[in-house]
């Protein structure tokens, strides 16, 4: 009974913590169109929060290099079970264009377990917003 | 302001065994000894009022390093180069005489390893990662591998699925 109840709010807000792991602004532009009134995400309960220690979703653009490597591990290990990734991006799938480069990683899922990519550089709001709510009902 | 004169800038630079040339219109690539470097620039930058400095660029020319100043004027590109041997990559700053530069000769120390004497700044990083190795050679030399660095940054990770 009370599990029902936590997982049917969970389901209908959840909180996310947007992070830039050395993303070159594009995505975070197009991440920052998908929370502000012209898509609004807020309406599906969706709201950007300043800790990820509140946080059930963890958003990563960029891609993942030494510098960022261990922040983004530390900001994962802070959000409290259970918690979601959505990489954004084509940077944080694969590395991107700097994909082969001296500083770049290959992917967010090398640091941290993702639950779901966004494809595309950037990707459209919708496909943002689309990505979120399928990554909802798959919350059990 | 009126047009950088390609005549007072050939003085200059035939005073300090530099040669001038145009290869394109609107464009000017001067050669200098990298002893003269400092009297040159001080020459375009407080005599010729060219003050606006694009960047440096850095260049691995196999025996040597290059380093070139661009300058920009109006509509016109002075380009200030000169080389230096690669067993000894130590330069004069040109930070007294173009405040701006700071952060140019930080960037070039960082990727090329070339030292920029009078640099207050020269030995923090600017766009290197805090945990780089400092026995590691500077990324962008054409002997460096990249696949290399980034293992010893522990970038490179195995896919089991793949």
């Amino acid at each position: 009974m009370f599990e029902r109840l936590t997982n049917w709010s969970r389901k209908r807000s959840p909180w996310v913590y947007h992070i830039n792991a050395s993303s070159c602004n594009g995505c975070d532009i197009e991440l920052v169109a998908t929370l502000t009134p012209r898509y609004d995400i807020e309406r599906f309960g969706a709201v950007l929060v300043p800790s990820p220690r509140h946080a059930d979703v963890l958003m990563v653009t960029g891609v993942v290099n030494a510098q960022t490597k261990d922040r983004l591990r530390q900001v994962y290990e802070q959000m409290p079970e259970p918690k979601h990734v959505i990489a954004i991006g084509a940077c944080a799938a694969s590395g991107g264009v700097f994909k082969g480069c001296y500083n770049a990683g290959q992917g967010v899922q090398d640091v941290v377990p993702v639950d779901m990519f966004i494809p595309g550089c950037p990707p459209r709001p919708e496909a943002i917003m689309y990505g979120v709510l399928k990554l909802l009902g798959e919350v059990k | 302001m009126s047009q950088v004169s390609m005549q007072q800038l050939q003085e200059y630079a035939a005073d300090s065994n530099g040669k001038v040339s145009t290869p394109r219109k609107g464009e000017m690539f001067i050669e200098i000894d990298q002893a003269h470097i400092m009297g040159f620039i001080s020459h375009v930058v407080n005599d010729l009022r060219i003050r606006l400095l694009s960047t440096i660029t850095g260049l691995d020319l196999g025996q040597n390093f290059g380093i070139i100043y661009n300058f920009s004027h109006e509509d016109q590109k002075i380009q200030v180069k000169t080389t230096l041997p690669k067993n000894q990559p130590t330069t004069v700053s040109i930070v007294e005489i173009v405040p701006g530069a700071i952060l140019y000769e930080m960037e070039i120390h960082d990727l090329f390893g070339i030292t920029f004497t009078g640099n207050p700044w020269i030995n923090l990083k600017l766009l290197l990662p805090d945990n780089w190795p400092a026995d590691l050679p500077p990324p962008l030399l054409k002997s460096s591998k990249p696949a290399e660095i980034r293992k010893r940054l522990h970038l490179e990770v195995e896919r089991k699925n793949e």
